[in-house]
């Protein structure tokens, strides 16, 4: 662990991307605390309103505040600020409740506005009607695209991990048989494997998720596409598990164990996989980012995560995206951004772990 | 006691499914041999001479084509390795040890010094539970010249030599009866060669051992062995103690391989006769001798050899001098 | 003096610290002259031969010393000089042959690489001239057919032969073996010292081979230096290094040589009790100390200096180290 840290200080890059990964995953796991609204929050009279946080006014002075904005334009959604009216935003404020987790019932936000504001439309949480703060803006339904961002990362940051532990798992249990048994064992899954490779991977998983229902919950259809996107990504890592196993199985420490009697599953799972542990360990990280895409995709054709969830994905979905839109509302982009910044990550990271446990590039450094 | 009854062994040169060919290696071609208890027996040859496949026929890694390997242990119960289920398998296993040449490679560089010794252990019917099993390893690990505190080491951590102790002592923690030893020190430096050798040597007083001791340099074996066999093209060349290998060699191949034992002592370099049969490369697809010549061995005590003193056997066969095709 | 090491230093920066390889090495070759470099693994003695082609990896350390060829010191070399110099003036073999060779490559076609590096102007059929009468000279069989074969189509012995081969194609005039035989059989090891020894004397060709087996390189070395934890201990003519060691240690070693015709029931073998030191802290004094039947107070307190009486050694204890010495313990 020492050494890991000290080759993440000598590698900016990916002592960046590490330090990225951390903020983001530890603001997923506190979403309800840092993000001042629920993702479902609407505020109907300022669909499109660009983000208002400031630092200085001359009013208020030094300090993060919000400037108000008026609707001039109901056609094209255009707002104009109204001089010298600001609200102050203030930290640790009690704003609408929630429950962290789903269990810790609580009401404080990292930061909000207390000023009263006064709104007639329904889809308001009650306690709490002050004036939005947008960090990043608002979407057609004037929801905060700063909170559904970070309700979102949720799914976005976690279905990465589980799809890659389900296809890693089958990667390993089929590459692990066919590369040690060789022969007709091998023949089998080789053929299955390549039968998920031939069938291409947008269509199958296009048609598994059309064909089953859309009237599943947000959690089920999660774990539905979840499985989808890792059956279609086993085949590779299986690929390249079984040609390990097979170089592994001849060195002569695997012929002791078989001459010890050892059963050839042991043999197979706790001899053999684990020297392959840095393989395996660099082959997750750079496969995250493979999974976030998917989910991604599915999510923009309208196919993966849908109302009332949320996630990076869905939040890039047509609706929002067209040409005319990101012209006039460019903070759309913003949950591209999070996830560009989230696929390079773990690439760095991928990128300094595979260096890390090359052993012709170890020998190279200098202390 | 380890017996081998005119053992043949060949692979098979396919080169897949869909490219059958007739063609074998033939490496081991026809050897009668025996370790007695208590002996060390040393097998002696060039590589490619078929020792280390002979050596593997004893613990069934490979199957024998003809002839078979059969062992005694000391009670008396009698086992046909070739022929043996899957239990009789495992029992023979655990009597009769196989250890590798490169402790590089044989022992696994993940697991601990601990768990490396007591791994099999674990899978055997004889598990003591792991405090017992800690503490037969503290004792077997002490006993070839390592610390008890090393137990929890990785192989990294050893040198080749105490990597090859490590490796002897797993291969101790069933009690077994016969070590195989395929050329167990043919990869450490000469100073620390000596030093293992000497260790075996104790452990054959200590366990009361058989060994089969593989090497293919002579001097290695005249040192440790009671008994001496010379191979070369999977056939037994020559037999004999090794006090009267020592003193007199007869077969041809024998003078060949003490040839090229470098002496301190000898002063002037002996220019070495080049290879035996002065071919350059031997055809190992081609069986070394002909159907007619296998014939006339049938009667043979040992098959193809000549008895020249009580327990010195030399082959009728290569008897040529050195330099000259057979 | 056609090669002159003197004093040699090196050490590497490694993870776990400083790793002193290499702490006084002080060895001599002469023209025509095969020096044996004796140790164990870990003594320095491939550091050494490999620095003399400055072939160290980035993390190594030149701390002291110098290396003189031709009675210039290799450092002061220019990169131009450098590349003349490595395969040019000097040759060194490895000792796996396999890994030495690229797979994908015909020997032929690495033969001719290396012939035209040295000399671009050759013809194609110079080329094959001059790598035929190489392989030949080398004892390779049927070398003008086997040219377009690939490495994994011969044995070790014959690679090996291959690569001696190679490595005369610039007409070196020292060539260094770094454990050529230590992965081949006792009889094809025999079959390349014959080769190296024609080489010598044919050539007039200075050989600088490294091994860890006294009794083998005792057949055709003119000169022995005996190497220990980083140091040279001793060196001198071949003969009288073995007949009259004036260290320990070398005495120690010839006492633990395996010879044909010492069975265990005659004499158990004396071995050298103990390990090498840790190259990582290296203690004051003589290296050998810990395990030295004669050590004194004295030997612990410095590193012996080199001393000239007799031939080249360093420990302070006077006199030839007879048979009796090492079995005081």
């Amino acid at each position: 662990m020492k050494k890991f840290l000290r080759r993440l200080a000598r590698r900016p890059v990916a002592g960046i991307s590490v330090t990225i990964l951390l903020i983001l995953y530890l603001s997923m796991a506190f979403a309800e605390f840092l993000a001042p609204y629920k993702p479902t929050t609407v505020f109907r009279d300022h669909a499109f309103h660009p983000p208002n946080i400031t630092f200085y006014s001359h009013t208020l002075g030094f300090g993060p505040q919000v400037q108000k904005r008026v609707l001039v334009d109901r056609l094209n959604w255009k707002y104009v600020r109204v001089r010298g009216e600001y609200v102050r935003v203030h930290l640790f404020v009690h704003g609408p409740e929630y429950k962290m987790w789903g269990v810790i019932p609580s009401d404080l936000h990292l930061f909000g506005t207390t000023q009263p504001y006064v709104e007639g439309s329904a889809g308001w949480d009650k306690g709490g009607r002050t004036y939005p703060v947008y960090l990043f803006g608002a979407d057609n339904l004037g929801r905060d695209l700063f909170s559904r961002i970070l309700y979102g990362s949720r799914i976005s940051l976690t279905i990465g991990f589980v799809g890659i532990a389900i296809s890693l798992t089958l990667a390993i249990i089929f590459g692990g048989l066919a590369g040690y048994y060789g022969g007709t064992v091998d023949w089998i899954i080789m053929r299955l494997s390549e039968f998920f490779i031939l069938i291409p991977g947008l269509y199958m998983i296009l048609f598994l998720r059309s064909v089953l229902s859309r009237d599943l919950d947000p959690g089920q259809s999660f774990m539905l596409i979840t499985v989808i996107l890792s059956f279609v990504g086993w085949p590779g890592s299986a690929r390249l598990v079984r040609g390990m196993v097979h170089s592994i199985k001849r060195e002569d420490f695997i012929t002791a164990a078989q001459l010890q009697g050892i059963p050839t599953l042991a043999i197979i799972f706790r001899q053999i996989i684990p020297q392959m542990s840095s393989i395996l360990i660099v082959s997750i990280t750079l496969g995250i980012p493979g999974f976030i895409l998917g989910e991604t995709v599915l999510s923009y054709l309208g196919l993966g995560i849908v109302d009332p969830a949320v996630s990076w994905g869905s939040l890039i979905n047509r609706e929002i995206t067209s040409l005319s839109n990101l012209r006039n509302f460019p903070w759309f982009l913003y949950p591209g951004l999070f996830l560009l910044i989230t696929t390079l990550s773990f690439n760095f990271l991928g990128d300094l772990l595979r260096d890390i446990f090359d052993p012709y590039f170890r020998d190279r450094k200098v202390t | 006691m380890l017996a081998f009854a005119d053992v043949h062994k060949r692979f098979g040169l396919q080169a897949g499914f869909f490219a059958p060919e007739n063609r074998y290696v033939y490496a081991v071609n026809g050897v009668t041999l025996t370790v007695g208890d208590n002996e060390i027996y040393g097998l002696v040859g060039e590589s490619g001479c078929g020792k280390t496949t002979l050596a593997r026929l004893a613990v069934r890694m490979y199957e024998t084509n003809q002839g078979d390997v059969s062992f005694v242990d000391r009670h008396g119960a009698r086992y046909q390795v070739g022929s043996a289920g899957k239990r009789e398998l495992r029992l023979i296993r655990s009597k009769v040890k196989y250890i590798f040449q490169d402790p590089a490679r044989s022992l696994n560089p993940r697991m601990s010094i601990e768990d490396v010794l007591t791994i099999g252990y674990r899978y055997s019917p004889f598990w003591p539970g792991k405090r017992q099993a800690r503490k037969e390893a503290e004792e077997i690990l002490t006993d070839v010249g390592l610390q008890a505190s090393d137990l929890d080491r990785r192989p990294a951590d050893f040198s080749g030599g105490q990597r090859q102790r490590i490796a002897i002592a797993r291969a101790l923690m069933l009690k077994p009866e016969v070590l195989i030893c395929d050329e167990v020190v043919s990869a450490l430096d000469v100073s620390i060669q000596g030093q293992i050798l000497n260790l075996l040597l104790r452990l054959r007083e200590e366990y009361r051992l058989s060994l089969l001791f593989i090497a293919h340099d002579l001097a290695v074996v005249s040192y440790i062995c009671d008994r001496v066999g010379v191979m070369y093209r999977g056939l037994l060349m020559e037999e004999a103690p090794t006090k009267e290998l020592i003193a007199n060699r007869h077969h041809p191949y024998t003078r060949h391989l003490y040839a090229a034992v470098p002496q301190v002592e000898g002063g002037a370099h002996q220019k070495s006769a080049g290879t035996f049969e002065g071919l350059d490369e031997i055809d190992t697809t081609v069986p070394p001798l002909s159907p007619e010549e296998y014939r006339a061995h049938a009667d043979d005590e040992r098959p193809g050899m000549d008895r020249v003193a009580p327990e010195h056997f030399v082959s009728r066969h290569y008897g040529r001098e050195p330099g000259t095709a057979r | 003096m056609l090669l002159e090491i003197e004093d040699l230093h090196i050490s590497f920066a490694t993870e776990r610290g400083r790793l002193y390889a290499v702490r006084g090495a002080d060895m001599v070759l002469e023209e025509g002259e095969i020096l044996g470099i004796v140790g164990e693994s870990g003594s320095g003695k491939s550091v050494t031969a490999h620095s003399i082609l400055r072939l160290l990896p980035s993390n190594g350390i030149y701390s002291g010393g110098d290396i003189r060829y031709n009675d210039r010191s290799i450092f002061s070399l220019s990169t131009q000089e450098l590349r003349k110099f490595r395969g040019g003036e000097i040759s060194i073999i490895f000792q796996e042959p396999g890994r030495s060779f690229d797979p994908i490559y015909s020997i032929g076609r690495t033969m001719a690489e290396t012939l035209l590096l040295h000399e671009p102007d050759l013809t194609e059929d110079e080329i094959r001239e001059r790598s035929v009468a190489l392989l030949q000279e080398t004892n390779v069989p049927h070398p003008a057919d086997r040219l377009s074969n690939f490495p994994h189509q011969f044995s070790g012995g014959l690679l090996q032969r291959i690569m001696i081969a190679v490595s005369l194609a610039s007409n070196p005039r020292v060539l260094i073996a770094d454990e050529p035989t230590t992965a081949l059989d006792v009889t094809i090891q025999a079959g390349i010292m014959d080769l190296l020894l024609r080489l010598k004397q044919e050539r007039n060709l200075s050989i600088v081979f490294i091994t860890h087996n006294l009794a083998l390189i005792s057949t055709i070395a003119d000169r022995i230096a005996v190497m220990y934890a980083g140091l040279v201990l001793e060196q001198g003519p071949t003969r009288e290094v073995l007949d009259a060691p004036r260290h320990p240690y070398t005495r120690a070693l010839l006492n633990s040589l395996l010879t044909f015709g010492h069975h265990y029931t005659t004499e158990r073998l004396s071995v050298i009790p103990g390990t090498v030191p840790d190259p990582y802290r290296p203690e004051p004094g003589c290296p050998f100390a810990p395990r030295c039947p004669l050590v004194t107070e004295e030997c612990r307190k410095a590193v012996p200096p080199l001393v000239q009486e007799g031939h080249p050694h360093r420990c302070i204890l006077p006199g030839v180290k007879g048979e009796d010495y090492a079995r005081v313990r």
